[in-house]
């Protein structure tokens, strides 16, 4: 299957996964029901087009750098970093205190770089970052956290419950001056980021051939290398602070992607960050669509993930035999 | 166009390169030959810009090598890798474009002249008709021509090669060879090519440079390198030699 000229596609995915968006779940069916449901949806289909836009350009980038279909943006370990604050501000009780209603969220992101100088510092050999040493030092960081985690939810009593949906993926937010303000900051990051790994787009296409063929085309890969897996990991520190850790969006849409636009990182990003946004705007209309009763949006795109998995390991085997 | 002196290389306690020190002109096909081990490979990669913590000195046309920023390293020197791996299903034709980024800005697409110079060069080493495979689903010969051609795009004036024949059947080792020599003979392109078959070396290479325990042991015409003697010494083992009945080059025979 190679169509490389479906690029279009994206664009009009978004623009239904807006409108379903805005016009499905409880409250009745319309793009503009009432004022009140308006202003829950709204704000949860921007956050999910953030969301699922940052997560899936990191992850189609990250592929190409590491020169590996498997790798995503919670490889790095910045995800359970920020996960884990999310925790330890939840038990604290910050959530609700001073100075603001998003300190939860800074003490997320907070976590999430502190991952990063972690995971940084462990990778580092002779002033080099071997591809292999930052994944190692990225899984290693992540199961420390995710321990972490599980202490601080058996500590949790009765705000367990808070904890799951909100580490398990949550794009419920109410715009509050607070809310606009990092949704703001967040989409100024997120943008920058995915500008700065579009223009490097020629450079992460020579690096899939691997790091000494890349250098001698011309690219330098030490300093590219850094610099991409910082963009990445501060994206995923912001965006897993405010949405928590929805899996499968950076694994599986730069697949996706590539079957629309072919592997050239130049259509490639774009293509995944808007079909990115689409599958996520989809998959929480999906999850607050039961009735009364909310899913963690994290478990749907599990749900829909595995199978698109088992789909493309199906394809790849009957193209063996 | 290049020159090495008093190269020195070590891996923590290994001295993988000792004191090497030659010169290479334009237009010359060198073959760089030795056992196992020997330090070829890493040779290849300091000439090439890959390692930089050496000692010594290496110099490409006028410049020390350390005066290069790996854009301008690109636009001089070119590299055939021995290990090739392509995770995605980019087509041949985009793999050869890629050897003229050193050449492009970031975001900027191929011109009318680019896309002349990735033509000929798919053409010259005959895959021009493979240009709209993807790459993941080429033969193993398909593949080299298509690497070589990559190589070819970047417009070298030094072209380096690391084992470009391993796994090649008969056809495909000429094939490779013989565009190499006709850009060195009729391009003045300077290619020093890692060989591990001594035929080949003997055959398409004026000048052999053999490498013995990281030290350069003999740097000569093949007729006077493949010797029995310093054969026997370097690789430990008893070889006959012959000549080819038609070149007169020496042949080695296990």
């Amino acid at each position: 299957m190679r169509s490389r000229h479906l690029a279009w596609l994206s664009p009009l995915a978004l623009l239904l996964a807006v409108l379903a968006g805005l016009s499905l779940g409880p409250g009745g069916f319309g793009w503009y029901v009432s004022p009140e449901i308006a202003s829950i949806r709204l704000p949860r289909v921007l956050l999910g087009a953030l969301v699922g836009m940052g997560l899936a350009v990191s992850g189609a980038a990250l592929q190409a750098v590491l020169g590996n279909a498997l790798a995503e943006p919670y490889l790095l370990g910045v995800s359970g970093g920020a996960a884990c604050g999310t925790a330890l501000a939840l038990i604290l009780g910050l959530s609700a205190g001073l100075p603001g209603a998003f300190t939860l969220q800074l003490f997320s992101f907070f976590f999430g770089v502190a991952a990063i100088f972690l995971v940084y510092r462990l990778a580092r050999v002779h002033g080099r970052l071997p591809s292999e040493t930052m994944i190692l030092s990225g899984v290693v960081v992540n199961a420390f956290f995710s321990g972490l985690i599980m202490l601080l939810m058996s500590l949790a009593g009765r705000q367990l419950q808070d904890m799951i949906y909100i580490l398990m993926g949550n794009l419920g937010i109410l715009f509050t001056r607070d809310t606009v303000f990092l949704l703001a900051m967040t989409s100024v990051l997120v943008a920058a980021g995915s500008v700065y790994l579009w223009i490097q787009s020629k450079n992460l296409n020579l690096l899939t051939l691997g790091e000494a063929q890349a250098q001698s085309m011309g690219v330098p890969v030490e300093r590219l290398k850094k610099t991409v897996f910082f963009i990445i990991a501060l994206m995923v520190a912001a965006l897993v602070s405010l949405a928590g850790v929805i899996g499968f969006i950076g694994l599986m849409v730069p697949h996706l992607g590539r079957m629309l636009s072919g592997p050239d990182n130049k259509r490639l990003l774009p293509v995944s960050g808007l079909l990115g946004a689409s599958l996520l705007i989809l998959s929480d209309t999906l999850a607050r669509s039961f009735g009364n009763f909310e899913i963690p949006v994290g478990v749907v795109t599990a749900l829909l993930g595995v199978p698109f998995f088992i789909f493309l390991l199906w394809r790849k085997k009957s193209q063996k035999i | 166009m290049i020159a090495a002196n008093h190269l020195t290389y070590r891996y923590g306690t290994i001295t993988a390169l000792r004191d090497i020190s030659f010169q290479a002109a334009p237009g010359e096909m060198i073959g760089l030959i030795g056992p196992n081990g020997s330090g070829k490979s890493t040779l290849l990669s300091c000439l090439a810009g890959l390692r930089v913590n050496f000692s010594g000195r290496i110099t490409i046309g006028e410049k020390d090598i350390s005066g290069y920023n790996s854009q301008a390293l690109a636009r001089v020197i070119s590299v055939v890798f021995q290990d090739n791996y392509f995770p995605f299903d980019f087509t041949a034709y985009e793999i050869v474009a890629m050897g003229r980024s050193p050449f492009l800005k970031a975001l900027q697409d191929e011109t009318a002249y680019d896309q002349k110079i990735i033509e000929e060069a798919m053409r010259q080493s005959d895959c021009w008709q493979l240009k709209d495979r993807p790459i993941t689903e080429l033969s193993g010969g398909e593949r080299q021509r298509v690497i070589l051609s990559r190589a070819l795009a970047q417009q070298p004036k030094v072209l380096l090669m690391d084992e470009p024949t391993n796994h090649l059947d008969l056809k495909h080792q000429r094939l490779i060879l013989d565009t190499a020599r006709k850009l060195s003979c009729q391009g003045g392109v300077l290619v020093i090519a890692v060989l591990h078959d001594l035929n080949l070396a003997a055959s398409f290479c004026d000048r052999i440079i053999l490498l013995h325990q990281g030290a350069l042991a003999a740097d000569d015409r093949p007729n006077e390198v493949l010797s029995e003697s310093v054969l026997k010494s370097v690789y430990e083992t008893d070889i006959d030699i012959v000549l080819h009945p038609r070149t007169k080059r020496p042949q080695i025979l296990i």
